[in-house]
């Protein structure tokens, strides 16, 4: 049987509690939505699989608690992970002013890594507060994708996963091309200092 | 002795009367302390109301000693708790065991115990399928009764015949109670062996239980209205008081005295119709007659001491007034108002008393008049007592006149002193005026003096005659009494002499008819008579004795018919409605084989158009396949619903659990059919195991009702046996009972402490509180995530979740360390399954505060880390293969146990297996979570292994915990396959990791606080977080 898969990467949704991570995932794994599931405590995870230019790629989602105390035994979610999804509820301007902390910790706890910013429940223009220019006007100032989602109405959910897919997939390719021209030099993980840039190693 | 009254009510139900009475003695007050005084009193309070029951003080007899040891150790007794002493008898041996037996309402058993504190009990009898039979001829014990259950007799004896009814209707009645109940069963689902309890529960899986349980209700109403009236005891007691026992009466004084009025009464009514029967009638007549005499010098006996007590009291009573005023008259003016007051008020009851006692006599004079009018002397002898006690009336009155004086003089000198007053003041001006009144003062001070000694004298005097009148009292009682016995010689006299008169005419009847009877007959009769007189007396005694018996042994048999009767006429009742039952099963199992059948058939067909797909074109294989597909996807909607299940469906389990939800799919594409499927195919083997284990399920269930019947009202006390048994699993209907004893266990007095309104306080704080605080925030986003599969749980108007919202603020404002830490909503909730809102408060502080270590749900989480840390050197300890299998591929077990730990399983396991988890857990400890955790790895070591890589590693640990269905093997790995587990080894590994984690927390948080300065874009400010709010 021929494999498979072509590559398998290791994603990890992270946000404040309530934002609908778990409800994001659960769209895209299997197509399902419920206003009420599960809160997440300590972690979960689904998993599928995707064609991005003919190559299958296999997921391996992390759904994470959201509640601030989890935010201490998360570091071991970090380990291994190719690309963060960080949520926030564009009906709660807290859960977005809490954004930079969520990326505080995916720099606290790896170097470098494929990041995206995703603002969840984008299907009650009243109740929307978090502005998408002022999403915008951030994510462009942190150099990340900005992607306004609604799991609830599958709006941009399977988008936002491709394209954050597709970040990961070129970074590998990236990496994979650097290593075939210097084959003798070893990937170096420690440059700390060269966070912003849009890099190729995996995490730590 | 001062014993706090008891309502002996259930011993009171039972009326031998049948009712028709005011149920004044169900008020009555049985203290153990019996002595005759007490009883005295107790009939002068019912003399005039004339409903003296003789039962009572029967009862009260054997059953005092019961009550007795009630209030010992409970004070109170349920109102429908069937208990009390019985002698186990059995039939070889002459072993006769006092046994304290108890009936349990939930199993429909008799148990037995040595005494009534022990916890076991020594045995049980069956009673749902009992009969019961008591043996009429059995006079020698009257109390032996039989119960016959599962081909064993039970001779238990009550003492008498009163309690044995009390017992067998008691029974026969819990026994239809019983059995009326059971037709819920065939309403349950087919794996519910559990019997249901009626009794409340407080939980929320309870509620499903409850629509059962009322429906049972009113069945057994309905059965219990057509229900066969009680049988009443015929009047026994005053039967055998009046004929053949006067034995009986003379043994036991309390009685008769207890019976005076209703004797007094009958003796006298007899007495009269004796009187106005023709002379020669006396033969026949005479036995009773006879008896009646009895009757009557014992009551008259009874009347004396009556009267003599009172007598004597009241003369206690008189004297000491006597003494008083003689005293009192001594003291200041001014006191003596008050004094007079209290005087007159003596007297007033005294007078009453001496009344009642010149009635009493007058009657017992009147009694005595009667039976005695043959003798002229017993006449006189009333006229010199009523004339005694006419003196005393009068001495009364005469006292009662040299009071008057007193009040008079007393009068006098508090006008005159009042008249002092008012002249000081006038005199003031004129003090020759005042000396001259002072002089005259003095005079009439001196006379008064005078006077109040006279009076003084007077009263001596009387007290005096008093005296003489006491002993002239004593004299003519004691000539009553000479004159009582005389009175008795000769009725004795008469007795015989009537006796006599009565052989003799017999003898002369026979005589007469004796040339046409045969020599033999005569011959045989002759040989009583014939003799001398005294001893055909003394034969004919005995004869009426002997009919008197067979008279009592008449109405024995037909008390025992009449029982019998009904018993059969119970038990035939019985037996229809099992038949009844048994029709119904019956049907349902004929309506589930059709089912069976069909879905066979269709099963058959669909295998035979797999079987040749592209043979007929027209038919439309596809078509038959959608239909059957339509079919299977509604029959669980309908028929089977109706079939096996009542109120808790297969769409939910007994907790309020969905199935559908529980069976998280495996694979990443599986539609419905497959999932609904495996549900059933889980079912299928639920069922399956429950018939297996159905015996072992049983046993078990004993012992539990066992302990729990012991256990009653008495706070949990560890001990191994309870350890093993709630190893095996807490009944559901228990779990209850059990959690909350381990709560107090853990809690102490920690509850006391805080005081019983404490809950409630919290909660009514509650509202006051603002919501803006983040744990009341996140409490609200979590209510409805907590079990969204759970019915209890499901929308904002499931009665689950206010409940779930106040424990939970409750708890963050207990503890504001902890506040709210997600995780708890899981523990609040399933606590809330089975325990009331305040103890499932309780149990979240018992769990977070005692069994689980500090900081477990703090803001750190650190202990909760640490237990992960734990584990994973269990399992390097324990299941080496394991360890090495996860480090080779690099997966990190503490992902799945975190969870695990946190939820204590509830997230992870199905409902059965974290159940048994929390049972062991709360009465454990924190310890079992290791144990479990590593019996659940070793339950799936093999597939463990198996894992080729690291995806399919978590794939398959993350759904590890639905893999535990069979709780018994998977208890039985955690509790014996780890055999050895000291506590020591844990606390030491938690310690070293705790100390380890603060180090890498210290750590990090010096990296994060590196870290803050970088991101602070300013067109942030408008979104303010709760952390910028903190600091």
């Amino acid at each position: 049987m021929a494999r498979e898969y072509d590559h398998l990467f290791k994603l990890l949704i992270i946000g404040d509690s309530g934002v609908g991570k778990s409800s994001l995932l659960l769209r895209f794994s299997d197509n399902t939505f419920s206003g009420t599931y599960i809160t997440t405590i300590g972690v979960d995870f689904k998993i599928r699989t995707i064609d991005v230019n003919g190559e299958k790629v296999k997921l391996q989602i992390w759904d994470t608690a959201g509640q601030e105390r989890f935010r201490t035994i998360t570091s071991t979610y970090y380990r291994g992970t190719h690309g963060v999804i960080v949520v926030y509820d564009v009906t709660s301007g807290e859960s977005f002013a809490n954004v930079k902390r969520w990326l505080h910790e995916i720099d606290q706890n790896c170097d470098v890594v494929n990041r995206i910013l995703v603002g969840n429940k984008d299907d009650d223009a009243d109740r929307k507060v978090v502005l998408t220019q002022d999403a915008h006007k951030f994510a462009d100032q942190m150099g990340i994708q900005l992607f306004e989602t609604s799991a609830k109405e599958n709006k941009n959910v399977e988008e936002m996963f491709v394209a954050v897919t597709k970040l990961v997939l070129s970074t590998k390719k990236e990496q994979q091309k650097k290593v075939a021209e210097q084959s003798h030099d070893t990937v170096r993980l420690d440059n700390r200092s060269n966070r912003k840039k849009p890099v190729k190693s995996k995490c730590c | 002795m001062i014993v706090q009254p008891v309502k002996v009510s259930f011993l009171c139900q039972y009326r031998m009367d049948g009712g028709g009475q005011p149920p004044n003695e169900l008020n009555q007050t049985v203290s153990p302390d019996k002595t005759p005084p007490l009883d005295i009193v107790h009939i002068r309070d019912h003399a005039s109301s004339e409903e003296i029951n003789s039962d009572v003080m029967i009862q009260k007899d054997n059953i005092s000693e019961e009550v007795k040891q009630q209030t010992d150790q409970e004070g109170e007794i349920p109102e429908d708790k069937l208990c009390g002493w019985l002698c186990h008898r059995s039939r070889g041996f002459k072993l006769n065991r006092q046994r304290w037996c108890v009936y349990g309402e939930d199993t429909c058993k008799l148990y037995y115990y040595r005494h009534p504190n022990d916890l076991l009990p020594v045995g049980e009898i069956n009673i749902a399928n009992a009969a019961f039979y008591f043996d009429a001829s059995n006079t020698e014990r009257p109390g032996l009764f039989e119960i016959r259950s599962e081909d064993k007799e039970y001779l238990l004896d009550a003492q008498n015949r009163h309690n044995m009814m009390h017992w067998l209707q008691e029974l026969q009645k819990r026994r239809r109670n019983f059995n009326m109940s059971k037709i819920s069963l065939s309403k349950d689902r087919v794996g519910q062996w559990t019997l249901k309890k009626s009794c409340a529960l407080s939980g929320l899986a309870s509620d499903s239980r409850r629509y059962a349980d009322k429906q049972t209700e009113m069945l057994v109403k309905e059965g219990s209205r057509d229900s066969l009236p009680r049988i009443t005891l015929p009047d026994v007691t005053t039967a055998t008081a009046n004929s053949i026992t006067p034995n009986f009466t003379k043994t036991s004084p309390l009685w008769g005295l207890n019976n005076l009025k209703i004797e007094l009464q009958s003796a006298l009514s007899n007495f009269k119709d004796q009187l106005s029967v023709p002379v020669g009638n006396m033969s026949r007549g005479s036995s009773q007659e006879d008896f009646k005499f009895y009757d009557n010098c014992e009551t008259i006996c009874g009347a004396e001491i009556t009267g003599q007590t009172e007598i004597e009291n009241s003369l206690l009573v008189e004297s000491s007034v006597a003494k008083g005023s003689s005293s009192e008259v001594k003291t200041s003016v001014e006191a003596k108002g008050w004094v007079r007051n209290q005087d007159s008020k003596q007297s007033g009851k005294f007078l009453l008393t001496l009344k009642r006692i010149g009635k009493k006599m007058s009657n017992a004079g009147q009694e005595n008049q009667r039976p005695r009018s043959n003798s002229p002397t017993s006449s006189s002898s009333h006229v010199s007592l009523s004339s005694s006690s006419k003196d005393i009336q009068d001495l009364e009155e005469e006292l009662l006149a040299n009071r008057e004086i007193i009040n008079f003089l007393h009068k006098k000198v508090d006008s005159l002193s009042k008249e002092l007053e008012s002249r000081q003041v006038a005199d003031s001006a004129n003090k020759s005026d005042l000396t001259e009144m002072l002089v005259a003062r003095d005079k009439e001070i001196v006379l008064l003096n005078h006077s109040i000694a006279e009076t003084k004298q007077a009263l001596e005097i009387t007290a005096e005659k008093l005296r003489c009148c006491e002993a002239e009292l004593q004299t003519l009682r004691d000539q009553v009494a000479m004159y009582q016995d005389m009175l008795l010689a000769k009725d004795e006299a008469i007795t015989k002499l009537s006796n006599k008169v009565f052989d003799m005419e017999r003898e002369e009847e026979e005589r007469g008819a004796g040339d046409r009877l045969s020599r033999s007959s005569q011959d045989s009769l002759g040989s009583l008579k014939v003799s001398s007189p005294v001893v055909s007396d003394y034969s004919y005694l005995q004869l009426q004795r002997h009919v008197q018996e067979l008279k009592d042994m008449c109405q024995a048999y037909e008390l025992q018919h009449k029982f019998l009767t009904k018993e059969i006429l119970e038990v035939n009742d019985l037996r229809k409605h099992d038949e009844a039952r048994e029709k119904l099963f019956l049907l349902n199992y004929a309506k589930l084989e059709a089912k069976f059948y069909q879905t066979q058939s269709r099963y058959l067909v669909l295998l035979n158009k797999m079987k040749s797909p592209s043979k007929v074109e027209s038919e439309h294989p596809e078509g038959i396949v959608s239909q059957l597909l339509e079919d299977a996807m509604e029959t669980n909607t309908h028929d089977l619903d109706i079939l096996l299940a009542s109120s808790s469906g297969h769409e939910y389990d007994q907790y309020g659990f969905s199935r559908i939800y529980m069976m998280e799919e495996e694979e990443e594409d599986q539609d419905e059919l497959v999932t609904k499927a495996a549900v059933f195919e889980r079912q299928s083997q639920e069922i399956t195991s429950k018939v297996k284990e159905a015996d072992l399920e049983m046993s078990l269930r004993i012992k539990w009702e066992n302990y729990m019947v012991g256990q009653k009202g008495r706070s949990l006390q560890k001990s191994v046996e309870l350890k093993n048994l709630i190893r095996q699993g807490i009944p559901d209907e228990y779990r209850e009972q059990v959690w909350k004893g381990c709560i107090s266990y853990y809690l102490g007095n920690v509850t006391v402490h805080y005081g019983a309104d404490y809950y409630s306080e919290l909660v009514s704080k509650l509202k006051s509180s603002s919501s803006a605080d983040p744990s009341a925030k996140q409490i609200e986003l979590d209510l409805l995530r907590t079990l969204p599969y759970n019915k209890h749980y499901e929308t904002t108007s499931s009665e689950g979740i206010p409940k779930l919202r106040r424990v939970l603020l409750a708890y963050s404002i207990f503890n504001p360390n902890i506040g709210y830490c997600q995780g708890l909503n899981r523990l609040a909730a399933i606590a809330l399954l089975f325990l009331s809102e305040e103890d499932a408060f309780w149990c979240i502080v018992a769990i977070v505060e005692r069994i689980l270590p500090q900081d477990y749900y703090s803001h750190t989480m650190i202990a909760a880390q640490a237990d992960q840390r734990v584990l994973k050197d269990l399992v390097q300890d324990k299941l080496p293969k394991i360890h090495a299998h996860l480090e080779l591929h690099g997966v990190d077990l503490s992902l799945f146990t975190f969870n695990w730990f946190l939820t204590l399983f509830v997230d992870n396991v199905p409902p059965e297996m974290f159940l048994r988890v929390w049972d062991t857990f709360l009465f454990e400890g924190s310890k079992v979570l290791f144990r479990f955790a590593l019996a659940f790895l070793k339950k799936a070591e093999e597939e463990i292994l198996r894992q080729p890589d690291s995806l399919s590693l978590n794939r398959y640990l993350r759904l590890i915990g639905e893999k535990m269905t069979n709780v018994k093997q998977i208890s039985h790995l955690a509790f014996y396959w780890i055999a050895s587990f000291p506590m020591r080894l844990i606390v030491t590994k938690r310690q070293n990791h705790l100390q380890q984690l603060r180090l890498e927390l210290a750590e990090l948080d010096k990296k994060r606080t590196a870290l803050k300065s970088s991101y602070e874009p300013s067109y942030l400010t408008d979104y303010v977080s709760d952390e910028d709010l903190d600091s």
